[in-house]
């Protein structure tokens, strides 16, 4: 299966999927934030001929637009080629459903994301302090609106 | 009992003084042999050729602060090294360096040397307990149940030379034996050098003090100079274990010239070291549960069948066991 | 219930790491059971530098420099993903001899993060010999990029639109008498690691990683190719100019950690092999692009990916607004942080001592985990 039959698969089969672009042997796609669990099981069950990961799991922070985008990139070994679902969540519902039971690599991308952004998982076990020392936890020091203090006098 | 020179004995050769600095030139020993095999130059800096570097490295020790956890139970965390460190002089008291140069020699000597040993395991494992420390605790309970179950094997394998040589005192034994009993037994050899690997804990069988494991085993919580009498102990125990072996193995100080026995003990003793040292550059440690197998499946049903060529050797060669 | 209550009182839980000789700084949470490992878990975090988020606030070409420091072992490597990535979003031609000088670097610094990784993984077994000799075999590597970029450890060769210095013949020399002495050094630490009985009693059946479990944790690079499985992207999907090379990385199905080892020392081979094809056949040329020190990018956003000695790395680089000089968001994504979560999985049920040759054997950089 190529790059284009891979997409088509994916167009054809999720109801809210708008292709994006191609670049290259990467597919982008945008799907609403309720079709993801949908996406996860399809990709977990439909294909049995491939070999395939969950490559990462990450948010991007918009404050101009009011929200949160997310990205999932599964990687199809044997296709050669990576597929990326675009995520938007407002930024009043920063809710999304956990994968991690169907993909358990989602686990620590999901935690990481959740203590750096303040997304929330919804049905993640594990959601507690991760990265961040207990000075900067809690203040989602990936958002846009978290400056890096840097302080020369105090630096001295 | 011959009892001239009795204090110079006790106190310098073969007692209290030679075992201090044959500990440290051992560690020196062991440093520059370990770094020349590494590809390393090792001490070098502290006299000529770094041979004082030991020595700085123990007054170091002494003046360092004790840290203790607050868990310890001080008095015997204070005590148990030292005890360690007197106890494994005692096996080195009954060797004999030559014809003249022993501390005491009776008539069961040998069984003497492996009572001492035996309290050994004890005293690690208290250590391991009284440090107060997960860390030291495992290493405690490792270091027990390892020196516990290779004793087994260590003992049986020592009946061997008193059954050839027909005596329980090491003089007799060494004076008896014509040719190296590992040439005579080498099964009872071999079991015996590795129980006493695996008593000394050194490479392969330092599992108590597995560095990336459990950072020091049982010594991790000790600082200063109880940590120095530790790794004092240690090496005592080391020289003690080799002596053993080249007294009940390698002829002792039996060798050719007169009055070169002392020279010949050493010798074989430095022979045995550097193997030591070897085995502890290149190989890697075996996992716990691989060496309490390797004990009961394989050392101890070895020990016996040494035994038995023992005295299967008794009755082949009568005639030259009857020299005794 | 008093069966249980016995068997409760049993365990015992303590922190291992991050002050621990056996641990980079990450701790495990463990309760054990006598010798049995009953649960683990996994706490990391303790270098967490917030690379790409000071990556949002300097330019493209400033950001080169923190791109390295997500592990220095393989730093090559490292920034070659994200200058990828960079020219990728800006639409940068680089030119031939630039990507075979890339080739070469990164394969160099691959040959040093593998050989690197295998005397600190010998040495958590306890031959200390194989560390010492590893990391002196070492040092000709850094005297390489000694030479050639001026820094031995953060080489900083790559730079957006070709590398920072050209080649020479001195280079080539130094470049064929380490491959000359890498021959001969891996026969040494086969002969003294891989045939020594109690290091394969250590590692052999000793943390077995399943195909399937290997594809759930997104395994990548050696250690998915260690339980069957050929992920190499340089041969999948071959970025820069590794298609005119022949090599085959290779493939175990065991997945323990003798499988591990031996797919990472064959992979220092396979860096010989691509060594041995680039070395001739350096194309004259330019070797690297003018580009203005202001970088300027529209609009948009790219993903690179490169094999690392580890696994992948992939960069994601998102502007959002036409001629922005600054990386809007920068994600790293690395092989380590996906290889360390199983250790919350396969070391339970294990021996104590098995610990730091399970952990030891996936490669994991403590600073590509936490970036």
């Amino acid at each position: 299966m190529n790059v284009e039959e891979l997409k088509k698969k994916f167009l054809d089969n999720i109801k809210t999927a708008q292709e994006e672009k191609i670049q290259d042997n990467q597919i982008f796609i945008k799907i609403d934030k309720e079709d993801i669990k949908t996406v996860s099981k399809f990709i977990k069950e439909q294909f049995d001929d491939v070999n395939k990961i969950l490559e990462q799991v990450f948010a991007i922070d918009f404050p101009d637009r009011n929200e949160m985008e997310m990205i999932y990139t599964w990687w199809f070994i044997e296709y050669h080629a990576l597929v990326h679902f675009r995520v938007i969540l407002p930024y009043d519902d920063l809710k999304v459903v956990s994968i991690q039971d169907d993909w358990v690599a989602a686990n620590w991308h999901e935690r990481e994301t959740w203590e750096m952004f303040g997304i929330d998982f919804e049905g993640h076990p594990n959601l507690k302090q991760f990265l961040l020392s207990d000075e900067l936890f809690g203040k989602h020091p990936m958002r846009k609106s978290f400056k890096i203090e840097h302080n020369p006098e105090e630096a001295k | 009992m011959n009892t001239d020179f009795l204090f110079i004995k006790v106190a310098v050769f073969p007692g209290v003084l030679f075992v201090l600095f044959g500990c440290l030139y051992l560690m020196y020993f062991e440093r520059k042999t370990i770094a020349r095999i590494h590809g390393r130059i090792g001490p070098q800096y502290v006299g000529y050729g770094g041979l004082l570097q030991t020595i700085a490295d123990l007054m170091k020790l002494m003046f360092k602060e004790w840290i203790f956890p607050k868990t310890a139970k001080k008095a015997a965390l204070f005590l148990t090294p030292i005890a360690l460190f007197l106890l494994a002089f005692l096996p080195l008291s009954v060797v004999p360096w030559g014809e003249n140069w022993y501390v005491a020699d009776f008539s069961v000597t040998l069984i003497f040397a492996f009572v001492v040993i035996a309290a050994i395991p004890f005293l690690s494992l208290l250590l391991g307990w009284s440090s107060g420390s997960k860390y030291s605790l495992i290493g405690g309970y490792r270091a027990a149940s390892q020196q516990i179950v290779f004793e087994v094997p260590l003992f049986l394998s020592a009946l061997t030379p008193a059954i050839l040589a027909n005596s329980l005192s090491l003089m007799d034994i060494t004076k008896n034996q014509k040719i190296w009993f590992l040439v005579l037994n080498p099964i009872a050899a071999f079991v015996f050098f590795v129980s006493m690997l695996a008593m000394m804990e050194r490479q392969p069988f330092d599992i108590p003090e597995a560095e990336s494991e459990l950072v020091f085993g049982w010594k991790t919580e000790l600082s200063g100079i109880f940590f120095g009498w530790s790794i004092f102990a240690g090496y005592t125990i080391m020289i003690g274990g080799s002596a053993l072996f080249v007294v009940l193995f390698m002829g002792g100080f039996n060798g050719p010239g007169n009055n070169l026995g002392v020279l010949w003990f050493m010798l074989k003793l430095a022979l045995i070291w550097l193997i030591l040292f070897a085995m502890r550059a290149v190989l890697p440690r075996y996992r716990m549960d691989q060496i309490l197998r390797m004990s009961w499946r394989l050392m101890i049903p070895l020990s016996l069948v040494s035994i038995g060529l023992s005295i299967g050797l008794l009755f082949a060669f009568p005639n030259f066991f009857r020299g005794v | 219930m008093t069966e249980n209550k016995e068997r409760s009182s049993s365990l015992v839980s303590f922190s291992y790491g991050p002050q621990h000789p056996g641990t980079h700084p990450y701790s495990l949470l463990l309760t054990v059971d006598g010798d049995r490992i009953e649960k683990v878990e996994a706490q990391i975090g303790y270098v967490h530098r917030g690379l790409a988020k000071q990556a949002e606030s300097r330019t493209f070409i400033q950001a080169l420099p923190i791109m390295e420091r997500s592990c220095f072992i393989d730093s090559v490597n490292h920034q070659f993903g994200y200058v990828m990535a960079v020219e990728k979003l800006a639409g940068i031609e680089v030119p031939e001899r630039a990507e075979y000088l890339r080739v070469i670097a990164a394969e160099l610094s691959r040959m040093n993060s593998l050989i690197s990784w295998f005397g600190g993984y010998a040495a958590e077994t306890g031959i200390n010999s194989a560390f010492m000799w590893a990391w002196k075999d070492r040092e000709m590597f850094l005297d390489l990029f000694g030479h050639l970029a001026g820094s031995r450890v953060s080489v900083m060769y790559l730079t957006i639109g070709g590398v920072r210095w050209d080649w020479n013949d001195k280079l080539t020399n130094l470049t064929w008498e380490i491959i000359d002495y890498m021959e001969e050094r891996l026969k040494i630490h086969k002969k003294l690691v891989m045939k020594n009985s109690i290091f394969k009693k250590r590692t052999k059946g000793v943390g077995v990683v399943s195909k399937e479990k290997a594809l759930e944790y997104a395994f990548t690079g050696p250690n998915l190719r260690a339980s069957g499985v050929q992920g190499d992207i340089r041969i999948l999907e071959p970025y820069s100019v590794y298609d005119h090379f022949k090599f085959t990385p290779k493939v175990m199905t065991e997945g323990d950690n003798w499988a591990r080892t031996m797919i990472r020392l064959h992979d220092i081979e396979t860096s010989m092999e691509i060594l041995k094809q680039a070395l001739p056949e350096i194309p004259e040329g330019e070797y690297k692009t003018k580009v203005p020190l202001k970088l300027r990018a529209n609009a948009g956003e790219a993903y690179a990916r490169v094999e690392l000695s580890r696994g992948v790395m992939g960069y994601y680089i998102r502007t959002v607004e036409d001629k922005s000089t600054k990386p809007y968001r920068v994600k790293i994504r690395g092989p380590s942080f996906s290889h360390f979560q199983i250790v919350e999985d396969i070391l339970v049920g294990t021996h104590m001592a098995d610990i730091p040759i399970i952990k030891g054997s996936l490669d994991v950089c403590p600073a590509d985990l936490d970036r």
